[in-house]
């Protein structure tokens, strides 16, 4: 994508291009003169460069047209193309001055996206957002400021908490990353917005079996998975939402673990240069083995506001949970999670975030009802099309009453890790690979259980309307 | 065959009218703006201008417009359509309600993306209508009188040297003057755009 923009922006350099001969013409030569002083004139240095040479090419001899562009050669290059060479460099820092001096001359939403652009390669997010929303103001440098406002929302991190509080579910389902990926993409601009995620992952303990369980219980299995999402905001954002998911998920061997959901959600984000403000209603359904298994509705309301180089982050979400098979109805109850968080953006495309996340699920039998919370930790790079993310975190889980099957208080830390990769294959397309990690330690020793979870996947999305 | 013939076809070959001269320098300056050489696609076009070419005008200004002259491109369109009156062809004017846009001449922007609407293809016009719309937010985010006297003053800065662009100022002003309930400044807007405005063919005689 940037790559492209300099391509639009900057051009061969006339200076040093390779002279390419041409019929001789002091006619024609006189006249590239002329638009070059022209050009020249108007400050347009790179113009002036292209008509010199051509005059050159025309006239080899001639020593105005020689002496004109070694001048133009020789002088202070366009502030705003040495802008650009800079950013191009490597060195936004060194762009934002030239940048600066070379406003006021009609093209001030094209200086605003190259601003935008080097204040977030300096991870300067507060002050990148409203330079790119001027210039996403400009129908021309719309796609790429967009580009750079959804690269800032997702450093921001919106998404991706309330994905992690949204998919906590995923306990159930092998989805949670596909779920994170359709959240992530809803960012993209536009009043209607459809998304796809291809996935094949392979889950070494896809029913989470105890270490000491007998072996008859269900293990490792590979899935293919589909999620697809449509997402409507009429009045843009800030405004009213409404989205549509459906999720199929196919197990390799093991089709009693077949999964199909489906969801729907009415919502209402704000969106400030610094602050952002979400609350959502939402209503799912998930189906294993072809048999109606979770009804879950669920409220969600979170929000981050960025000081500086911090960005702090709060969030709530309330799961109304009823299981529907006749095994499982002491699970039913409502489970709520509270996460707080801080990010520290240091440049570079580095998010750095620590925080405390909880769980209170109150089942309907205190020996399944518990509290967890614990600390979260996660480190996301992203610098160009890639995304690299590392996150882990320690969940301290203790039920409320006995578990009559071993006579004891069931007392859990849960160590989770996930590392991913994301790569955009341009606007609509893009492909991740994960590593998860979870492990359960139990005063119950049985009951200690090992995963880890390997996928791949491609995600598209679209812009409709 | 007559010994007569070669002389006839040396004759008829002489009568065929010339390529002219700008026509090279268009070629160029199209495939320099195909390959996103907006410089070069510039110069080229400026050149087959000042070779009498009468159409490099308008792709000169959509050059300017690509190197991000906005407030250059709209001068180069109001030259072009003085010297030709018709750009002809809806791509063009799209170009030209961008450099409108991009110089902050929105209503000037509105009317040639609705022109360029009327000829848009399947493609084409729901971008346009997008496009329309943001001009209307724009026109709501600004306090019209301040445009109009910013548009004035700019107007007036360029009416010396710039005259062409200065014109296009004016006829702003005086567009967006006409949406205020109290007419904001119109009479100066009307007597700016009027003595900015080319002069008529009657008018030179």
């Amino acid at each position: 994508m940037t790559g492209l923009l300099w391509l639009v922006l900057a051009a061969a350099d006339p200076c040093t291009a390779p002279m390419v001969p041409v019929p001789r013409s002091a006619r024609e030569a006189e006249i590239y003169l002329k638009v070059g002083d022209a050009e020249r004139d108007r400050g347009d240095v790179g113009a002036a460069r292209e008509a010199y040479r051509e005059a050159l090419a025309r006239a080899p001899g001639s020593v105005e047209a020689l002496g004109r562009l070694q001048t133009v050669c020789a002088s202070t290059p366009d502030p705003f193309q040495a802008g650009v060479d800079a950013l191009e460099s490597g060195h936004p820092e060194d762009a934002l001055p030239l940048l600066e001096a070379s406003r006021g001359r009609g093209n001030d939403r094209a200086v605003d996206l190259l601003e935008g652009i080097s204040r977030y390669q300096l991870g300067e997010d507060t002050r990148a957002v409203p330079l790119l929303d001027s210039a996403r103001a400009d129908p021309s440098l719309a796609e790429s400021a967009s580009f750079f406002l959804g690269l800032i929302a997702l450093r921001r991190g919106d998404a991706d908490r309330a994905t992690r509080l949204f998919d906590q579910a995923g306990r159930a389902s092998g989805l949670g990353d596909a779920a994170r990926q359709l959240s992530r993409m809803a960012q993209t601009e536009g009043h209607l917005v459809l998304s796809a995620v291809a996935e094949v992952l392979y889950d070494t303990n896809v029913a989470l079996r105890p270490d000491g369980a007998a072996t008859t219980l269900p293990g490792p299995d590979g899935s293919v998975g589909l999620s697809l999402m449509a997402l409507v905001r009429p009045w843009g954002t800030p405004g009213p939402y409404a989205r549509v998911e459906a999720q199929l998920s196919k197990q390799f061997t093991l089709t009693e673990l077949d999964l199909v959901g489906g969801a729907g959600a009415l919502g209402f984000k704000l969106l400030g240069p610094t602050a952002s403000l979400t609350a959502e209603y939402a209503y799912g359904v998930q189906a294993i083995n072809g048999r109606g298994y979770l009804a879950d509705q669920r409220v969600f309301v979170g929000g981050s506001l960025l000081t500086g180089s911090f960005l702090w982050g709060a969030a709530y979400a309330a799961h109304f949970e009823s299981y529907r098979w006749s095994g499982l109805g002491d699970l039913s109850g409502l489970r709520q999670v509270l996460e707080l968080d801080a990010g520290f953006l240091p440049g570079g495309g580095v998010r750095l975030t620590g925080g405390w996340a909880g769980t209170w699920d109150a089942a309907k039998v205190d020996g399944l009802s518990y509290l967890e919370h614990g600390p979260i930790l996660e480190l996301l790079w992203a610098h160009g099309a890639f995304t690299l993310g590392v996150r882990g975190s320690i969940a301290w889980r203790r039920y409320q009453a006995e578990d009559p099957a071993y006579g004891a208080v069931r007392d859990d830390t849960r160590y989770a890790g996930t590392t991913w990769l994301d790569v955009a294959l341009g606007i609509q397309w893009a492909v991740r690979g994960a590593v998860r990690f979870l492990r359960v330690d139990s005063n119950i020793p049985d009951l200690n259980a090992t995963e880890w979870v390997f996928s791949t996947s491609v995600v598209w999305t679209a812009a409709v309307l | 065959m007559s010994c007569h013939a070669p002389l006839v076809l040396a004759l008829l070959i002489a009568a065929e009218p010339a390529t002219p001269a700008s026509e090279p320098h268009l070629i160029a300056g199209a495939e320099a703006f195909r390959a996103e050489a907006y410089a070069k696609a510039l110069v080229e076009f400026r050149v087959a201008e000042a070779l009498g070419s009468a159409e490099a005008g308008w792709y000169s200004a959509a050059a300017l417009l690509k190197l991000g002259r906005a407030e250059d491109a709209v001068e180069a369109f109001v030259l072009a359509e003085r010297n030709t009156r018709s750009a002809g062809d809806a791509l063009l004017e799209v170009y030209r309600g961008q450099a409108c846009y991009a110089a902050r001449l929105y209503l000037c922007a509105d009317r040639w993306f609705e022109s360029a609407s009327s000829r848009a293809g399947p493609r084409l016009a729901p971008q346009l209508a997008s496009l329309r719309s943001a001009i209307q937010e724009a026109l709501r985010n600004e306090p019209i009188p301040s445009a109009i006297d910013r548009l004035l003053a700019r107007a007036t800065e360029l009416s010396a040297h710039r005259p062409a662009l200065g014109s296009a100022c004016a006829d702003e002003a005086l567009a967006l003057s006409a949406r205020t309930s109290d007419h904001h400044r119109q009479a100066e807007a009307s007597a700016m755009a009027s003595r900015l405005a080319p002069a008529s063919p009657r008018g030179r005689r």
